[in-house]
Order: structure tokens, then sequence, then C-alpha cells
């Protein structure tokens, strides 16, 4: 069974985040916030939830668990409010964040999503067809050419690839990808789609797609179904 | 991921794509561009430390310091055009500091920065879109030749003019400057250039990163890219139409469904504050003696404070919605700058004195009533470099939004401008008084 620590001050009986991992089937342990974290490895964590009110709080919470011996690999996810979307994407080494009040199932599957996904270490680049996404090594290829992505241009691609199949809106992609002290706003992540998509070109540019009234998202399989072939 | 991500990106990216050397670039206190090239075994060093050039070369406040030091902006790498097939160099804007390590206070892209930051701080992202206009001339012809004699929107190119604006439009697409029609002007060898519309510090970037490419690319075809307000005598100068909007998430604030124009309270204010403060901001937007010759009645560039939604000769036009875009492409286009203004500079001074006007809440005046000239319908924008000077000088929203220090040196330089202009005999004079 998957551990989950859950960093509260709630009493696990009221905690929202607890009955809901519990009830997904997964070991739930219970840590207070502040000093109660600095021995956390002890637990043994698979993932790491967050649940403390206000973005100062969780900002400080995650501060503390990085520096908590053996946490260099555990994921963190946040409860945030949706007021504070824009604070929560600024804080490193969160690998997501979901908002306040929970919905059913949507905090244990984004729990399962870094195990699986693989944003973490043991999976390194996305392959599709003749395009690479080289996630560690910075850098994206289409049949062996290296493109020219700016910084950006490769942080938003590297996020919507690694999460194939869910989409984001502009605000939550700005969030996380530029973080909260940008000088953009939403229309930002419009034209870096438009210009990543230039670069990947057909087919590769298709697997970019934009979801009317919601935003962008990735999806690998079809460049190969409508493409080139 | 470590502090520095953008860094090592830019670090290693540079090695893959093998660059060579890298343009430093950044803008002096008048918005010309100034460079520094360093080889890319520097780059490390330099985007950790900075690098060190002499003071006195902002044109600013700082022009008695020994030294400033450039910080690179790592998120604005991006390779020049290729020279004889090969991409070998890139450039990057930069942060100009003081030794401290303090923003110089005459670094105006810190500027435009620290005023997107406060209206950040409220909500509130400022975007602009803009329309450029410029000359093609023959290089080295006296008296000035045109590079063709086509109007508004002709289709009959010089033939040399085909492919430099085809180079123009492949760098500017390479520099991730977004061009959305490029079409014939009013007057011989004029065009208008549409950039598409950005956050404002973007937009400042591409349009120094325009002129820039315009200029290169122009040389190399023995001809001259001019961003002179008014050239020639006889016809329409080139303007700098800026369309701006306040986005708060997705949401454009500017919009307002029960105002017969579409505008909201914000906008409304927003577009009163800009009527209010534009006599006193023209120094900024407009900032050459030249400048002046363009802001004159008889052509169509504006001459007085007034606004129409679909006025050509008003300070302020509300362009009509886009189709497909709806209240999203709700905007205001400012009608009085001219290219050879600094942008960050203008866009600082758009913002700050639309922002006051909305949070005066004041009423713009009535639509100007497209029977009346404009010259009659408001009050009148400086007429002259000087009298730009002099309603400037008194303006507290200047001061606050550009600081003490860089609002008394762009005084201090335009009054020194002036003064040479003033004090030297032109042709003009020359035809009507020598035998009169």
């Amino acid at each position: 069974m998957d551990t989950c620590v859950v960093i509260t001050a709630e009493p696990p009986s009221e905690s929202a985040v607890v009955r809901a991992m519990r009830e997904a089937g997964w070991r739930v342990v219970l840590r207070y916030p502040g000093r109660g974290t600095d021995e956390i490895a002890a637990d043994q964590p698979d993932v790491v939830v967050v649940d403390v009110p206000g973005h100062a709080s969780v900002r400080t919470s995650v501060d503390r668990l990085i520096a908590a011996p053996g946490m260099e690999e555990i994921p963190i996810i946040a409860v945030v409010d949706q007021t504070a979307v824009r604070e929560a994407g600024g804080i490193r080494r969160l690998v997501d964040f979901v908002l306040r009040p929970l919905r059913p199932g949507e905090l244990a599957a984004r729990a399962r999503r870094p195990l699986a996904a693989g944003v973490r270490d043991d999976e390194d680049r996305i392959q599709i067809g003749g395009l690479i996404i080289d996630l560690k090594g910075f850098e994206v290829s289409k049949d062996g050419t290296v493109l020219d992505l700016t910084y950006q241009e490769f942080q938003l691609l590297k996020f919507l690839a690694s999460s194939s199949g869910q989409a984001f809106s502009r605000d939550q992609l700005l969030a996380r990808v530029w973080g909260y002290d940008y000088y953009g706003g939403s229309r930002t992540v419009d034209i870096h789609v438009r210009r990543i998509r230039a670069k990947l070109d057909q087919p590769y540019a298709n697997c970019l797609q934009t979801i009317r009234h919601v935003g962008y998202k990735w999806v690998s399989r079809d460049a190969l179904t409508d493409g080139a072939e | 991921m470590s502090d520095n991500a953008d860094h090592n990106y830019i670090i290693h990216h540079v090695r893959e794509l093998g660059v060579k050397l890298i343009r430093l670039w950044f803008a002096d206190v008048a918005g010309r561009l100034k460079e520094v090239a360093i080889t890319s075994e520097q780059l490390e060093t330099v985007l950790e430390e900075g690098l060190g050039i002499d003071g006195g070369v902002m044109g600013g406040p700082t022009q008695d310091e020994s030294e400033l030091i450039l910080l690179p902006d790592a998120s604005t790498f991006a390779l020049l055009p290729p020279v004889d097939g090969v991409s070998e160099v890139g450039r990057m804007f930069c942060d100009v500091r003081l030794p401290s390590g303090e923003p110089a206070p005459d670094d105006t892209r810190a500027v435009l920065k620290a005023a997107l930051a406060r209206a950040g701080a409220r909500g509130y992202t400022f975007y602009a879109g803009c329309e450029i206009e410029h000359f093609y001339f023959r290089d080295g012809s006296s008296p000035l030749v045109p590079m063709d004699r086509g109007r508004r929107y002709d289709a009959r190119d010089a033939v040399e003019l085909v492919p430099l604006k085809r180079e123009t439009l492949l760098a500017l697409e390479q520099l991730g400057v977004a061009v959305d029609s490029f079409h014939h002007e009013d007057a011989p060898g004029q065009y208008k250039v549409g950039l598409q519309y950005n956050d404002a510090l973007s937009m400042a970037d591409g349009l120094v990163t325009y002129r820039q490419v315009a200029r290169q690319v122009a040389q190399r075809f023995g001809v001259i890219a001019s961003f002179m307000p008014k050239p020639l005598t006889e016809h329409e100068g080139s303007g700098l139409h800026f369309s701006l909007s306040l986005t708060r998430g997705e949401e454009n604030v500017f919009y307002g469904a029960s105002d017969p124009h579409g505008l909201s309270d914000l906008a409304r204010g927003f577009l009163a504050g800009l009527l209010a403060h534009a006599p006193a901001i023209t120094l900024v937007t407009n900032p050459t003696v030249n400048s002046y010759k363009r802001l004159a009645p008889g052509f169509s560039a504006p001459v007085a404070c007034t606004w129409a939604p679909s006025g050509r000769g008003d300070l302020v036009r509300i362009p009509a919605l886009q189709a497909g875009h709806g209240p999203r492409s709700t905007r205001l286009e400012y009608r009085v700058a001219d290219p050879s203004c600094n942008p960050y500079l203008a866009l600082t001074a758009l913002l700050e004195a639309g922002l006051d006007g909305a949070d005066l809440e004041l009423a713009p005046p009535a639509p100007r009533d497209a029977e009346l000239a404009p010259e009659r319908a408001g009050a009148s924008l400086p007429r002259s470099l000087a009298e730009a000077i002099s309603r400037s000088r008194e303006s507290e929203l200047l001061t606050r939004a550009l600081g003490d220090a860089l609002h008394d040196e762009l005084l201090t330089a335009a009054q020194q401008q002036w003064d040479d202009y003033h004090t030297h005999v032109s042709a003009w004079e020359i035809a009507n008084y020598l035998e009169g």
C-alpha cells in the first residue's frame, strides 16, 4: 500500500484530505505543520499533501519539508484556495496542487500521477515519432535537430507533455510554468503556444491542442494517427 | 529545480545550438539600443555576476558613475537571424544595475517593470498592441528619395523592397516578435507595421527589436529604414499607435456591457486619465524637436485632447471589437506617440496616466462631434518641444512614474536639444531672409 503523509492542523476525523486519501486506499499518516515535519522521512511517504490555510503557510510548510532529510525525491502536493492559485504556482518543488473545496476523487487521482506519469527521475524523456523532449537534458529535438525554444517555451512544452491528456486553463499554466511574479497574463500563454506550434511544425504541432473555453492540453497519440503517415 | 533553472537552460541551449556570440542588449534613456557582445564561454559568469560597462552610457542620472552592471534577462534569449545561412549569434535584454546592485535609475526597462509590478499588485495585467509607421529611403540620397511612390495599401512595391520586407518579417518571427500586418501607408516610401498585442514589457522589447532589425536588414539592401517622426514636410509623418487594455485573470476589465461605447467605468476613467495627462506626457511619447512637426493641424495626427469611437485625428480612438474575440478585444488606441520615443517610458507614462484617471474616477468628456475640427474640440497638445518641456515640468504624475532623477534628466536633455535646435540657422531661414 502507498503511503501518503498529510500535513494538517485539523483533527483526522475532520480532515477532508485524510478522508479522500483513505477512501482511495492509501495508508495515511498525519503530521502537524512546523517542527513535526522534520522527521517525515521516518514515515516513508510516497507522496506528501500539504493542507494548511493561507498561501504563506503553504510556502513555509513546503520550505520546511524540502529541508527535511530524505525529502529530495518525494513529490509534494498542496491544497490551496482558488484565490491563491498564482502564488501556489510560484512555490518550488510543488508537483501539483488541488483547489478547495476538494472534488471527489481529484486529490487521489493527482496523488497517483507523480508516481505513474514519470515527472520523476526514472523517466526523463518523452518520444513521439521523431520528436524527443529530453526533460532533464533541457532540449527538444525533431528528427535529430535541436529546436530553438526559449526557456519559457521549453518549460511550457515540458509541463504539458508530462501531463499528457490533461487540460489546463491559461491561469493554471501561468501559475505553474511562469510563477506569480511575471508581468504577463493569460495572453502570454496563447503567444507561447503559438510559437511552440510553429517551431514543432506538423505533425507534432497537432499534439498541442486548444480546448475551447478551457485552455490547452497535450495529446501524444494524435500526432501519429492524424499526422505524417 | 534550482533557482537558476533558466540560466542552466540557456547555458545548455547555447552549447547545443553552437552559438558563438551573445549580444547583450539594453536601451539608453532615449530608447536607443546599445549592446555589448560576449563569447559563449563567458556566458555562465555573466549570467551569475553580470558584466561591468562604462558608466555614462545611459544618458541619464548615472552619467557620473564609473561603472554599471549589465545583468542579462535569460528569458529573453533568442537567436539573431542567420548571416550567410549560419546562426551563431544570440541576444538577451539586460537589466542595468548600479555597482551596489540597485537598479540604475535610468534603466528605463526597469522603470516599466516597476510600473507593471505596481499594477500587478492590484491584480492588473497591462497589455499593448501597436502600429508603428516608418519610411524607407534610398541610402545616401540628398534630398531624400523615398523607395517608392505608393500610397495607402498600394500593392506596387519597389522591387528592392520585396526581399527586404520578407527578410525583415522572417527575422522578427525568429526573434519572437509577431507581426500582424504590414502595409503601405499614405506617404511615398512609408509603411505601417502592426505588432500583435502582448504584455507591455514584451511589447516594448519587441519595438526596440523591431527598430533594430528593420534598420539592419534595410542597410544590407542599401536602404535607410527611418523612424524619424516627420521626414517629408509635405506628407504625413510617422506615428506609433498603442492599443491598450487591462485584464484581471482572463477578463478584460475595459469592457462594459451597459456603456454605448462598450467601456467599463474603469476604462472610462483610464480614458479620462489619458486625455488629462496627455499634454504633460507628450515629452515622453514624442521626445524630439521633429516630433512636433508631425503633431500639426492639416495632417491626420492628433493635435488636441479629444476622443471619438472611430476618430482618426483624435488622441484616443475606440477600435471596434474583433470578430471572434468579442469583449476580450476591448481596447483604447492612443494615437499621439511617434516611433522616435522610448517605448519603455511611453508605456510607463500611459499606464500611470490611465490608472490615475481610473483611481480619481475622472469622467471623460463627450466624444468629439464629427462636425467639429479636433483643434476646436479639446485642449491642445504641445506644439513644440519647448512647450512639451514646460507642460511636463510640473507633472507630479511623471515624477512619481519615472522617479525624480530620471524626470529631471529628461527635462534637462530635452532643453539642451531645444536650445541646440533653436540657435541653429536653418535652410528655411536662409531661403526666406537672406535677401529679404
